[in-house]
């Protein structure tokens, strides 16, 4: 029996402290599989000499078109940006929509072609899915994918697990711009002429450097939660400590704009292109390069470090103007000024 | 420069709102000397109206029902008739989202947009924000720019002026159209 006050399932779907409190209290005591200890993006399947990678998730945006993607684009590049955490691409995908009764069948259609274009371009073959219908829901689709693909990093696995002291962080581009465009498209802010959302699949630009580079312990897109979600879940699965350099974090500016209006903080907005990855320590720097140069990331830059805890309360440090603060894991994400 | 005068959401439900009524009564004759003087110079004035559906998501976010289309809350409050200019409906916060008021503008050749009415750190602020990104020049009114709540109200203004545009006084305002900067 849970604790009625510890979670509830809108602060448990934002995806940050509240959903760490559900997982542990309520998942991880029934489905007791070291795979879930891992909380990685993907599961790691060993069946024999194969590894294969597997990723289920659902998906839900208001509304379902935005500036820079849909709901389409959003189910395959969010599926395999979670099988890239693994060293894997998305290889075959499994497609389940919930539709309102009432939704218009062109809908349908255009989610339908994104999806298809989007599985295209990112080499994944559907293979599989279901359809239900349900009745005066208040999003009109829902899609759930799940997505598999056969591991193919050479050298040492990936994983927060395989995080050490000294290694650094960067991130492979700016961040908060999904957040921001979907935000504005639903409240008409002014800013869904000029901010895009971030949503791509990653690992067409950086698939070959992950699966090749011995020096990446780990990668994750920071999702919801945002990069300090991402950053907090590095630090509660190491038990070490990381400190972000937030003045390097690269942000827009329309999005540091709109953030400012709105009263949030682009380090808590969701990203749905943007990785955070640990580097081996002294191997930073030309990574970023590598990012920036071979892999057309413009904006890739090293962002913090990962070092020795001096003790659970302040694992995740917040450099900004020269100052050091200790970040606290929030609950639940904070409801912007307007929305 | 051709200057516009954009009036935002001066609707009955609104106007009326306890929340917000001495405010309006302190800016409406701000706002009427602005109107007057920009009709007497030929300066466009368009009136942006929300015109939302019974079941428009946004009362349930504010916990708030108002300017429901057909209702006689979503009328402009009776001190601004007659009108001097087209009307605008919209369903969102920022006057140009899925509006015809852009296109109005482009024909009347405007280049500077000054805005009037509520609530200055929704409505006023995402219109400004868009109006800038849309290659207009922005100015908020401070006197005739309305906020049930002042402090809202000072960093929406701050905010337009450290990014998108200028705030001025009614006096400034009236001082730039007097000076026949408005559209010839």
């Amino acid at each position: 029996m849970s604790d009625l006050g510890s979670w509830t399932a809108r602060s448990v779907g934002e995806g940050v402290g509240a959903f760490d409190r559900f997982f542990a209290e309520e998942i991880l005591p029934r489905f007791a599989s070291p795979e879930l200890r891992r909380r990685s993006d993907a599961a790691r399947l060993e069946l024999g000499s194969l590894v294969l990678a597997v990723t289920c998730d659902a998906f839900t945006v208001d509304p379902l078109f935005f500036p820079g993607g849909d709901i389409g684009t959003l189910a395959v590049c969010g599926t395999a940006n979670d099988l890239l955490t693994e060293g894997a691409r998305p290889e075959w995908l499994l497609m389940s929509l919930v539709l309102a009764e009432q939704i218009d069948p062109h809908v349908v259609e255009r989610v339908l072609d994104s999806i298809q274009a989007q599985a295209s371009v990112s080499h994944a073959h559907l293979v599989g899915g279901d359809t239900k219908a349900i009745s005066n829901p208040r999003s009109e689709l829902i899609v759930t994918m799940t997505g598999l693909g056969v591991v193919r990093r050479q050298g040492p696995a990936l994983g927060f697990e395989t995080v050490r002291s000294g290694d650094e962080l960067l991130v492979t581009g700016p961040i908060a711009a999904h957040s921001i465009a979907v935000m504005s498209a639903r409240e008409g802010l002014g800013f869904e002429r000029v901010v895009s959302s971030d949503c791509r699949d990653v690992g067409l630009s950086i698939g070959s450097l992950v699966m090749a580079s011995p020096s990446i312990r780990a990668l994750r897109d920071a999702t919801r939660g945002g990069l300090i979600g991402v950053v907090h879940e590095l630090a509660d699965t190491t038990g070490m400590a990381v400190e972000l350099d937030v003045d390097a974090v690269p942000v827009a500016q329309e999005v540091t704009m709109a953030a400012e209006m709105l009263g949030v903080d682009p380090l808590e907005l969701t990203n749905e292109g943007c990785f955070l990855i640990v580097v081996e320590a002294g191997t930073g720097e030309r990574m970023a390069a590598e990012l920036r140069e071979t892999c057309g990331l413009d904006d890739a830059t090293v962002v913090g470090q990962v070092l020795e805890t001096s003790g659970p309360l302040d694992r995740v440090r917040l450099r900004r103007d020269g100052q050091v603060r200790v970040s606290v894991r929030s609950l639940s994400i904070g409801v912007p000024r307007l929305c | 420069m051709s200057s516009a005068l954009v009036v935002v959401d001066m609707q009955r439900d609104l106007c009326w709102d306890p929340r917000r009524r001495d405010k309006v009564s302190a800016a409406l004759p701000s706002i009427l000397g602005l109107i007057d003087v920009c009709n007497r110079e030929d300066c466009l004035i368009v009136y942006a109206v929300f015109c939302l559906p019974p079941d428009d998501e946004q009362f349930e976010r504010f916990g708030d029902r108002y300017c429901i289309e057909g209702t006689p809350g979503a009328e402009l409050i009776p001190e601004l008739m007659p009108l001097k200019g087209p009307r605008v409906e919209k369903r969102k916060h920022s006057v140009f989202f899925e509006t015809t008021l852009d296109d109005i503008l482009r024909q009347h050749g405007v280049e500077r947009i000054l805005f009037a009415g509520m609530q200055t750190q929704i409505c006023i602020l995402t219109s400004a924000a868009d109006a800038s990104f849309r290659g207009y020049e922005p100015v908020a009114v401070r006197e005739c720019v309305i906020s049930s709540n002042e402090d809202a109200k000072s960093e929406a203004l701050a905010w337009i002026s450290r990014y998108v545009g200028s705030v001025v006084s009614v006096d400034e305002a009236i001082a730039s159209i007097t000076g026949r900067d408005c559209h010839e």
